[in-house]
Protein backbone atom coordinates (compact mmCIF):
# COMPACT_ATOMS: atom_id res chain seq x y z
CA UNK A 1 0.00 0.00 0.00
CA UNK A 2 1.32 3.43 -0.90
CA UNK A 3 1.24 5.82 2.04
CA UNK A 4 2.32 9.39 1.33
CA UNK A 5 4.53 11.26 3.79
CA UNK A 6 2.75 13.30 6.43
CA UNK A 7 5.37 15.69 7.71
CA UNK A 8 8.68 17.15 6.59
CA UNK A 9 11.11 18.46 9.19
CA UNK A 10 13.97 20.66 8.09
CA UNK A 11 16.46 22.20 10.49
CA UNK A 12 19.55 24.12 9.47
CA UNK A 13 21.79 25.70 12.08
CA UNK A 14 24.86 27.56 10.89
CA UNK A 15 27.92 28.49 12.89
CA UNK A 16 27.23 32.15 12.06
CA UNK A 17 24.12 31.94 14.20
CA UNK A 18 21.61 31.66 11.37
CA UNK A 19 18.84 29.22 12.16
CA UNK A 20 16.15 27.78 9.96
CA UNK A 21 13.53 25.43 11.30
CA UNK A 22 10.57 24.14 9.35
CA UNK A 23 7.83 21.70 10.24
CA UNK A 24 5.81 21.25 7.10
CA UNK A 25 2.66 19.19 7.66
CA UNK A 26 2.25 18.11 4.04
CA UNK A 27 -0.63 15.93 5.12
CA UNK A 28 -2.83 19.01 4.70
CA UNK A 29 -1.97 19.14 1.00
CA UNK A 30 -3.07 15.58 0.23
CA UNK A 31 -6.84 16.24 0.28
CA UNK A 32 -6.19 19.12 -2.13
CA UNK A 33 -4.07 16.82 -4.32
CA UNK A 34 -6.85 14.22 -4.32
CA UNK A 35 -9.38 16.88 -5.41
CA UNK A 36 -7.05 18.01 -8.20
CA UNK A 37 -6.51 14.38 -9.25
CA UNK A 38 -10.27 13.78 -9.38
CA UNK A 39 -10.77 16.94 -11.45
CA UNK A 40 -7.86 16.02 -13.69
CA UNK A 41 -9.00 12.40 -14.21
CA UNK A 42 -11.72 13.10 -16.86
CA UNK A 43 -9.27 15.37 -18.76
CA UNK A 44 -6.66 12.59 -18.66
CA UNK A 45 -9.19 10.01 -19.88
CA UNK A 46 -10.34 12.29 -22.73
CA UNK A 47 -6.73 13.05 -23.68
CA UNK A 48 -5.93 9.32 -23.67
CA UNK A 49 -8.95 8.55 -25.89
CA UNK A 50 -8.23 11.40 -28.32
CA UNK A 51 -4.58 10.44 -28.70
CA UNK A 52 -4.97 6.67 -29.03
CA UNK A 53 -1.77 5.24 -30.45
CA UNK A 54 0.25 8.24 -29.34
CA UNK A 55 2.77 7.46 -26.64
CA UNK A 56 3.12 11.04 -25.47
CA UNK A 57 -0.04 11.12 -23.32
CA UNK A 58 0.66 7.62 -22.00
CA UNK A 59 4.20 8.67 -21.10
CA UNK A 60 3.00 11.88 -19.44
CA UNK A 61 0.53 9.96 -17.26
CA UNK A 62 3.21 7.41 -16.44
CA UNK A 63 5.59 10.19 -15.39
CA UNK A 64 2.96 11.71 -13.09
CA UNK A 65 2.37 8.30 -11.49
CA UNK A 66 6.13 7.79 -11.06
CA UNK A 67 6.38 11.18 -9.41
CA UNK A 68 3.66 10.15 -6.93
CA UNK A 69 5.49 6.88 -6.21
CA UNK A 70 8.81 8.65 -5.62
CA UNK A 71 7.16 11.18 -3.28
CA UNK A 72 5.50 8.37 -1.33
CA UNK A 73 8.79 6.43 -1.15
CA UNK A 74 10.44 9.34 0.62
CA UNK A 75 8.60 8.49 3.82
CA UNK A 76 11.14 7.55 6.47
CA UNK A 77 14.03 9.44 4.88
CA UNK A 78 16.41 10.92 7.42
CA UNK A 79 19.48 12.99 6.71
CA UNK A 80 21.17 14.37 9.78
CA UNK A 81 24.64 15.86 9.65
CA UNK A 82 26.08 17.82 12.55
CA UNK A 83 29.31 18.96 14.03
CA UNK A 84 30.03 21.30 16.91
CA UNK A 85 28.72 24.41 15.14
CA UNK A 86 26.55 23.41 12.21
CA UNK A 87 23.63 21.10 11.84
CA UNK A 88 21.46 20.00 8.94
CA UNK A 89 18.44 17.81 9.45
CA UNK A 90 15.97 16.65 6.83
CA UNK A 91 13.40 14.18 7.99
CA UNK A 92 10.38 12.94 6.09
CA UNK A 93 7.80 11.28 8.29
CA UNK B 1 -6.21 -35.05 16.16
CA UNK B 2 -4.16 -35.00 12.96
CA UNK B 3 -4.64 -37.49 10.16
CA UNK B 4 -1.16 -38.98 10.58
CA UNK B 5 -1.67 -39.49 14.29
CA UNK B 6 -5.03 -41.24 13.69
CA UNK B 7 -3.41 -43.47 11.07
CA UNK B 8 -0.61 -44.47 13.45
CA UNK B 9 -3.05 -45.22 16.28
CA UNK B 10 -5.25 -47.32 14.01
CA UNK B 11 -2.18 -49.24 12.82
CA UNK B 12 -1.29 -49.85 16.47
CA UNK B 13 -4.85 -50.95 17.20
CA UNK B 14 -4.79 -53.37 14.26
CA UNK B 15 -1.50 -54.75 15.54
CA UNK B 16 0.38 -53.84 12.34
CA UNK B 17 2.99 -51.91 14.34
CA UNK B 18 4.33 -52.34 17.86
CA UNK B 19 3.99 -49.79 20.66
CA UNK B 20 7.65 -48.80 20.29
CA UNK B 21 7.27 -48.24 16.55
CA UNK B 22 4.14 -46.15 17.13
CA UNK B 23 6.02 -44.01 19.64
CA UNK B 24 8.86 -43.51 17.15
CA UNK B 25 6.44 -42.47 14.41
CA UNK B 26 4.61 -40.03 16.71
CA UNK B 27 7.93 -38.52 17.78
CA UNK B 28 8.90 -38.11 14.12
CA UNK B 29 5.63 -36.27 13.40
CA UNK B 30 6.17 -33.94 16.38
CA UNK B 31 9.75 -33.26 15.26
CA UNK B 32 8.75 -32.34 11.71
CA UNK B 33 6.00 -30.03 12.99
CA UNK B 34 8.47 -28.21 15.26
CA UNK B 35 10.99 -27.82 12.44
CA UNK B 36 8.34 -26.37 10.12
CA UNK B 37 7.22 -23.99 12.88
CA UNK B 38 10.77 -22.76 13.45
CA UNK B 39 11.28 -22.19 9.70
CA UNK B 40 8.15 -20.06 9.30
CA UNK B 41 9.03 -18.12 12.46
CA UNK B 42 12.50 -17.44 11.07
CA UNK B 43 11.11 -16.20 7.73
CA UNK B 44 8.64 -13.92 9.52
CA UNK B 45 11.37 -12.50 11.72
CA UNK B 46 13.97 -12.07 8.99
CA UNK B 47 11.72 -10.21 6.45
CA UNK B 48 13.13 -7.78 3.93
CA UNK B 49 14.99 -4.76 5.30
CA UNK B 50 13.24 -1.39 5.07
CA UNK B 51 16.05 1.13 5.37
CA UNK B 52 19.64 1.57 4.37
CA UNK B 53 21.54 3.26 7.18
CA UNK B 54 24.81 5.15 7.04
CA UNK B 55 26.14 6.22 10.42
CA UNK B 56 29.36 8.14 10.84
CA UNK B 57 30.55 8.93 14.35
CA UNK B 58 33.73 10.72 15.35
CA UNK B 59 36.57 8.47 16.38
CA UNK B 60 38.74 8.74 19.46
CA UNK B 61 41.30 10.83 17.60
CA UNK B 62 38.76 13.49 16.62
CA UNK B 63 36.03 13.67 19.27
CA UNK B 64 34.57 16.91 17.85
CA UNK B 65 34.23 15.57 14.34
CA UNK B 66 31.10 15.38 12.21
CA UNK B 67 28.24 13.08 13.03
CA UNK B 68 26.27 11.73 10.11
CA UNK B 69 23.08 9.76 10.38
CA UNK B 70 21.39 8.85 7.11
CA UNK B 71 18.39 6.57 6.70
CA UNK B 72 17.26 5.91 3.15
CA UNK B 73 14.03 3.95 2.63
CA UNK B 74 14.72 1.00 0.33
CA UNK B 75 11.34 1.74 -1.21
CA UNK B 76 13.02 4.78 -2.71
CA UNK B 77 15.50 2.49 -4.48
CA UNK B 78 12.62 0.43 -5.86
CA UNK B 79 10.93 3.63 -7.05
CA UNK B 80 14.22 4.79 -8.55
CA UNK B 81 14.51 1.64 -10.63
CA UNK B 82 10.93 2.07 -11.84
CA UNK B 83 11.78 5.67 -12.63
CA UNK B 84 14.62 4.33 -14.76
CA UNK B 85 12.06 2.90 -17.17
CA UNK B 86 10.88 6.39 -18.19
CA UNK B 87 14.34 7.83 -18.66
CA UNK B 88 14.99 8.53 -22.36
CA UNK B 89 17.40 6.19 -24.16
CA UNK B 90 20.08 8.84 -24.61
CA UNK B 91 20.14 9.60 -20.89
CA UNK B 92 20.20 5.86 -20.13
CA UNK B 93 23.28 5.37 -22.26
CA UNK B 94 25.03 8.23 -20.47
CA UNK B 95 24.12 6.83 -17.04
CA UNK B 96 25.31 3.34 -17.99
CA UNK B 97 28.52 4.80 -19.40
CA UNK B 98 29.14 6.80 -16.20
CA UNK B 99 28.49 3.70 -14.08
CA UNK B 100 30.85 1.62 -16.20
CA UNK B 101 33.53 4.29 -15.81
CA UNK B 102 33.18 3.87 -12.03
CA UNK B 103 33.54 0.10 -12.43
CA UNK B 104 29.85 -0.68 -11.93
CA UNK B 105 28.73 -2.88 -14.77
CA UNK B 106 24.98 -2.68 -14.18
CA UNK B 107 22.60 -2.06 -17.04
CA UNK B 108 19.77 -0.24 -15.27
CA UNK B 109 17.30 -0.85 -18.08
CA UNK B 110 17.69 -4.60 -17.78
CA UNK B 111 17.34 -4.63 -14.00
CA UNK B 112 14.12 -6.55 -13.32
CA UNK B 113 12.01 -6.06 -10.20
CA UNK B 114 12.61 -9.72 -9.22
CA UNK B 115 16.38 -9.20 -9.32
CA UNK B 116 16.00 -6.03 -7.31
CA UNK B 117 13.93 -7.78 -4.63
CA UNK B 118 16.51 -10.53 -4.20
CA UNK B 119 19.23 -7.87 -4.09
CA UNK B 120 17.37 -5.96 -1.38
CA UNK B 121 16.72 -9.16 0.57
CA UNK B 122 20.40 -10.02 0.51
CA UNK B 123 21.19 -6.54 1.80
CA UNK B 124 19.80 -7.58 5.20
CA UNK B 125 23.01 -9.57 5.77
CA UNK B 126 25.24 -6.67 4.69
CA UNK B 127 27.13 -4.69 7.27
CA UNK B 128 30.15 -2.54 6.58
CA UNK B 129 32.16 -1.27 9.53
CA UNK B 130 35.12 1.01 9.01
CA UNK B 131 36.99 2.10 12.10
CA UNK B 132 39.70 4.68 11.86
CA UNK B 133 41.23 7.05 14.37
CA UNK B 134 39.20 10.00 13.08
CA UNK B 135 35.83 8.41 12.47
CA UNK B 136 33.79 5.26 12.56
CA UNK B 137 31.57 4.43 9.62
CA UNK B 138 28.78 1.88 9.67
CA UNK B 139 26.65 0.98 6.68
CA UNK B 140 23.88 -1.54 7.21
CA UNK B 141 20.25 -2.31 6.51
CA UNK B 142 17.46 -2.52 9.04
Amino acid sequence: MIVPPMLVRIRVIESSGKRFRLWLPIVIFWPLAVVIAILFAPVAVIAAIVSVGSHSVKNALRKIWMFVIVICSLRGLLIHVEDNNDEVLINVL
Amino acid sequence: MSEERTKILSMLKDGRISLAEAEELLDAIEGSKQTNGNKSEHIEKSGAPKYLRVVVTPGDGKPNGEKVNIRVPLQLIRAGVKLGSIIPDGAHRRVDHALREKGIGIDLKNLKSGDLESLIESLSDMSIDVDSEDEKVRIFCE
